[in-house]
């Protein structure tokens, strides 16, 4: 589904360089839900950036669902974005003007269906997160666990088959938490691959794969079980 | 296009929308009232005058010469001038005048038909000298132009000749616009017919003008008028009105000062053109529409600006509403129409607002007396330059929010 | 705190140059365009003479004809001159403080160089008491005396304009001066005098400049000279110069100065007294019909101000009010674009007020600025407008003018801010905090 082979990403400000990603290489399969850990500042989000398109990295290659999207226009961009890529942000970026119909609907607006196609869509894209009743309503009207459900309902309204969730579970309690991870899960049964980044290892267990960063680089603990980050030292697992 | 979404979304920013509304529609007001207003004073400096206007010039001498008080030497001196212009190349013909067309000064008197109980009407009238109609320039209908049996003779008593204005038990031909015919004889049959003054002075009306302005175009009846047969020569000022051959005007205009102080050297000598003439009369008109014209196009510049401003804020205040829609796959250009079509959608409504309001001021203006009505075309092409001035005033900022990068999505704080 | 608070609201200023600019012109236009305009208007509409403008009445007597009402439009109304004849009757008269009857007329003069050709100018002929009746100011030397009304001393005043070119500006007192074959004896320089609307004789130009020369009224006869302003007739009359004298022709203006209510009285007495006189003569056929009309009473008779003017005078106040809706717009963008930052002191402990004020200081600044530049090119625009319209003024913006103006434009920029700045105070604390 997504594999990334020997990409860097250096952000470069007048003094500094900051290698945010090198010799990053990974490969996730179709129908996997990989959770990504990592310290801050460890290039989980760039990665996350890179993986949706959303930013442009310095080398390597990027192929997409079978397609080499390293070097893609602005706009061949905007449209892999739109028809494969669903993304669930920490802090939900509901667009606060439009109410919870019109926001799920933004995603197909730029597909150019038909009204009723959308309409039909939407509706079972909120009934997937049970917030068909709520549709006329304002994002300011919903509670966070609500409004997350709404951005969940359209990251996956197009049908894309990869869903990238930046710490959807960040901004809530954790009661709302687990519905949202329930929700992902049944969205990964039904066949869409996830890949979340996540600070919570209880979560990040939930998922069938799980990776930490670490500097800009990839330790994948499904292959290589590397050595703990932190001491494991007996005295340590006495207390 | 997305026009539900848009719609619904502009009012969750009630305030801003309906400002821009507000301010779109007042604009459209203003401006339509003063183009209304410039319209119509454009129209009224620019209707026909009757007379060849392009290529008339205006002359005044005045003597100061002490000879000029002697007998008979203003009347001298008058022919030959008369003489002496006709005879200058370039020069199609000329006459004298008592007091200049379109100058806003002129002499008016009362006039009845001749022989009735009716109460005078007042009439504007000129003193011409033979070849007044031809050099006028104005179109004779019915009847003859002046004959030299309908002129006082010249060399009589100098003073009388002059102030030939009513004298008594006297008829003198006389030629009428058509308007002024119609007004005393709504039957058409005014040739041949005679009017009366104070004291028994009757005019017969031997020919009828289609049309000429009198000295007040600006007044209730610009068309009213007679033209008495004179030789309106005094010893303090004489008027001639000189009409070039078309193409011929620059140079008559330079040679006619020297050519009559060359002829008569003890005078003042003024040469003017009537169309310098008539935009005088009208200035106060060429005055308000300047004023009124830089109103409109200050106005639609601050307003203009306005939307700009206005949509940059909502450009930078959305950053983030960009980025996500970026991130969920709009490309430049959808978040660049965006922009436009909630303009489009804010501008329709304050055009519609607007129509309105320009009715309303129209109405307002008009009851004080001052504000002719709305022409529809005026009134369209306002429009469309208020949609394209709102299209322009947001595609800048529109283009600057379209520049988002949509990882702006991701970042936190 | 305050002084805090405008370093802050400077700061915001600057941090948006272009739109700031945008701000401060827009508000700058809108005053600039209804100050000139409203004060335009002012002049015009305005009364020429203050102070005394309720003591000097323009007199009108009925020596109409008896068949035929003066005027087509107004039945009721007498003539608006008065004959030779009456008018001088009328100066017999010792009621009145000051009067004097006037027309004009035009003469050849001829300048004290003579290398520079003869010119025709209008001439006002008058009685000495012109100067004082109308508080017309002198540079050098004064008026005639009334001696002087009757000959033979020939003496002239010009104006400020008039001394400036034929004499350089210099004292020409005592200087001569050439009219048609006559020469005069300059006796004052009138200081720059430019009553606007040309009240005392708004025929043919109500806002034509004053006559460059002033010459006691007997000289006009002794030249034989006419006038050269509206003359209006119903009784043929004999032709030659006397005639129009003797004639029932009205063209002559006639001014009294009548400072208390008795006076106005015994005047109007007189006025009766003399009509009466005068059909026992066998003249003055139709009923007592003379008018005592002060200053505002006769240029409102007059229709000085056209209903156009007042038209503009709307348009330029809904200019200000477009400016106005504009600047709230952007000012409401500009405020709410910063609702993050705005949360941020809230939640560390800014109260309501404090916001609300730290935003309206922002909007003073921009009205300050706005009023400054405003005025400056209010006066621009004045300018601007009397070029345009040929009028001269002498004051053309008054302190009065000047202080509704910074009045205006601040007051207008407070208004304008205090929807946005309400609107950013009730941002609550910690808003946005998370989502920005």
């Amino acid at each position: 589904m997504l594999t990334m082979q020997d990409v860097r990403k250096v952000y470069r400000t007048e003094h500094v360089e900051t290698h945010a990603l090198s010799h990053f290489s990974i490969a996730v399969n179709e129908g996997e839900f990989v959770s990504v850990m990592g310290p801050s500042g460890s290039g989980k989000t760039t990665f996350l950036n890179i993986a949706g398109l959303l930013d442009a990295f310095d080398e390597g290659t990027y192929t997409l669902d079978g397609v080499d999207v390293s070097r893609l226009s602005d706009r061949e961009m905007s449209k892999v974005r739109n028809e494969k890529i669903g993304f669930i942000f920490q802090t939900f970026n509901l667009i606060p003007d439009l109410n919870v119909f019109d926001n799920v609907d933004v995603p197909l607006r730029y597909r150019g269906l038909g009204a009723a196609s959308r309409k039909q869509a939407i509706e079972e894209a909120l009934a997937t997160v049970g917030l068909s009743a709520r549709y006329k309503h304002y994002p300011s009207q919903l509670s966070g666990g609500q409004q997350q459900r709404v951005a969940i309902a359209r990251a996956l309204v197009g049908q894309p088959k990869l869903i990238l969730a930046d710490e959807p579970t960040g901004n809530l309690d954790s009661a709302m938490a687990s519905e949202i991870m329930d929700l992902l899960e049944k969205i990964n049964s039904s066949g869409a691959t996830v890949v979340m980044v996540t600070h919570d290892p209880e979560l990040a267990n939930r998922a069938s794969r799980q990776i930490h960063l670490l500097d800009g680089k990839l330790i994948d603990l499904a292959q290589e079980r590397p050595a703990p980050l932190y001491d494991p030292s007996p005295a340590g697992q006495a207390v | 296009m997305e026009f539900g979404p848009i719609f619904r979304s502009l009012f969750q920013n009630r305030a801003r929308t309906w400002l821009i509304v507000l301010e779109i529609g007042l604009t459209l007001a203003v401006v339509v009232n003063c183009l209304v207003l410039i319209r119509d004073q454009q129209a009224q400096i620019g209707r026909s005058t009757g007379m060849d206007e392009q290529n008339l010039i205006a002359v005044t001498s005045v003597p100061f010469d002490p000879a000029f008080q002697e007998e008979g030497y203003s009347v001298a001196s008058y022919e030959q001038d008369l003489r002496e212009i006709e005879a200058m190349p370039g020069v199609r013909s000329v006459t004298s005048i008592l007091q200049f067309p379109l100058s806003g000064s002129g002499s008016a008197t009362g006039r009845r038909i001749a022989g009735s109980e009716d109460q005078r009407t007042t009439v504007p009238y000129f003193l011409m000298g033979p070849d007044a109609i031809d050099t006028l320039g104005v179109e004779l209908v019915q009847g003859r132009t002046f004959e030299p049996g309908d002129f006082p003779d010249l060399h009589d008593d100098d003073e009388e000749q002059a102030e030939e204005e009513e004298d008594t038990d006297h008829v003198t031909n006389i030629l009428v616009t058509q308007y002024t015919a119609d007004k005393f004889f709504p039957d058409g049959d005014a040739l041949g017919k005679q009017i009366e003054g104070n004291n028994n002075n009757v005019d017969t009306i031997v020919g009828i003008v289609r049309l000429m302005h009198n000295s007040w175009p600006l007044g209730p009846d610009p068309e009213n008028l007679m033209i008495h047969p004179s030789h309106p020569v005094n010893n303090r000022q004489t008027r001639y009105l000189v009409r070039t051959e078309p193409g011929r005007f620059d140079e008559v205009f330079v040679a006619l000062e020297p050519k009559l102080r060359e002829v008569e050297e003890g005078r003042i000598v003024t040469v003017r053109s009537l169309s310098e003439m008539k935009g005088n009369y009208y200035s106060s008109f060429t005055s308000m529409n300047q004023l009124l014209g830089w109103i409109s196009v200050l106005l639609v510049a601050v307003t203009g600006l306005g939307i700009v401003g206005m949509t940059s804020f909502s450009v930078t205040q959305r950053t983030r509403h960009i980025g996500t829609r970026r991130a969920l796959g709009a490309t430049r250009g959808d978040i660049v129409r965006w922009f436009l079509v909630e303009n489009w959608i804010m501008t329709g409504i304050g055009i519609a607002v607007g129509v309105a309001l320009t009715f309303g001021l129209n109405y307002m203006l008009a009851s004080m007396g001052g504000v002719p009505q709305i022409q529809p075309p005026i009134l369209l092409v306002s429009i469309l330059v208020m949609w394209l001035m709102g299209l322009l005033a947001a595609l800048i900022p529109a283009l600057r929010g379209s520049l988002v990068q949509p990882v702006i999505a991701t970042r936190s704080v | 705190m305050l002084l805090y608070q405008l370093r802050l609201a400077l700061k915001s200023i600057r941090r948006n140059p272009v739109l700031s600019t945008v701000m401060v012109l827009g508000i700058a236009l809108g005053i600039a365009v209804s100050m000139s305009f409203v004060s335009a208007y002012y002049i015009i509409s305005g009364d020429p003479i203050p102070h005394k403008s309720d003591k000097l009445f323009y007199v009108q007597l009925d020596s109409w004809n008896p068949d035929n009402p003066f005027s087509d439009d107004d039945p009721t109304e007498p003539p608006n001159q008065l004959t030779y004849m009456d008018a001088m009757a009328l100066m017999e008269s010792d009621i009145p403080t000051y009067h004097t009857a006037m027309y004009k007329t035009v003469m050849v003069i001829h300048p004290p160089n003579d290398s520079v050709q003869p010119t025709q100018e209008e001439i006002r002929m008058c009685f000495s008491d012109f100067f004082s009746l109308f508080d017309v100011p002198f540079d050098y030397g004064g008026p005639w005396d009334s001696a002087a009304d009757e000959g033979p001393e020939p003496v002239i005043v010009l104006s400020a304009e008039t001394n400036d070119e034929l004499f350089g500006g210099e004292n020409s007192v005592g200087r001569t001066l050439r009219l048609e074959d006559q020469e005069f004896k300059v006796i004052g320089v009138l200081a720059p005098w430019h009553p606007t609307p040309k009240y005392y004789d708004p025929h043919n130009g109500s806002f034509d400049f004053a006559e460059p020369v002033f010459m006691p009224i007997h000289w006009a006869r002794e030249m034989q000279v006419v006038n050269s302003g509206n003359t209006s007739g119903w009784k043929p009359y004999d032709n030659s110069y006397e005639g129009k004298l003797q004639s029932e022709a009205v063209w002559v203006q006639f001014w009294a100065q009548l400072d208390t209510q008795e006076q106005e009285e015994r005047y109007a007495q007189f006025l009766t007294g003399y009509a009466e006189e005068q059909r026992a003569a066998g003249r003055f056929q139709r009923p007592n019909n003379h008018r005592l009309r002060d200053v505002n009473a006769w240029l409102e008779f007059w229709g000085v101000v056209d209903p156009s003017q007042r038209a503009m005078v709307i348009i330029a106040l809904l200019f200000l009010l477009v400016c106005a809706v504009n600047l709230i717009g952007i000012l409401l963008g500009k405020f709410l674009s910063r609702a993050s930052e705005v949360g941020v002191r809230r939640a560390l402990g800014a109260s309501r007020m404090w916001i609300f004020s730290l935003h309206l200081v922002e909007c003073a600044l921009i009205g300050i600025a706005g009023s400054v530049i405003g005025l400056a090119l209010s006066l621009a625009g004045v300018s601007y407008i009397q070029r345009l319209f040929g009028v001269q003024l002498d004051n053309p913006l008054d302190m009065t003018m000047l202080s509704v103006g910074i009045g205006l434009s601040l007051l207008a920029a407070l208004v304008a801010g205090i929807y946005p700045a309400w609107r950013i105070c009730r941002i609550a604390p910690g808003m946005h905090l998370k989502t920005q």
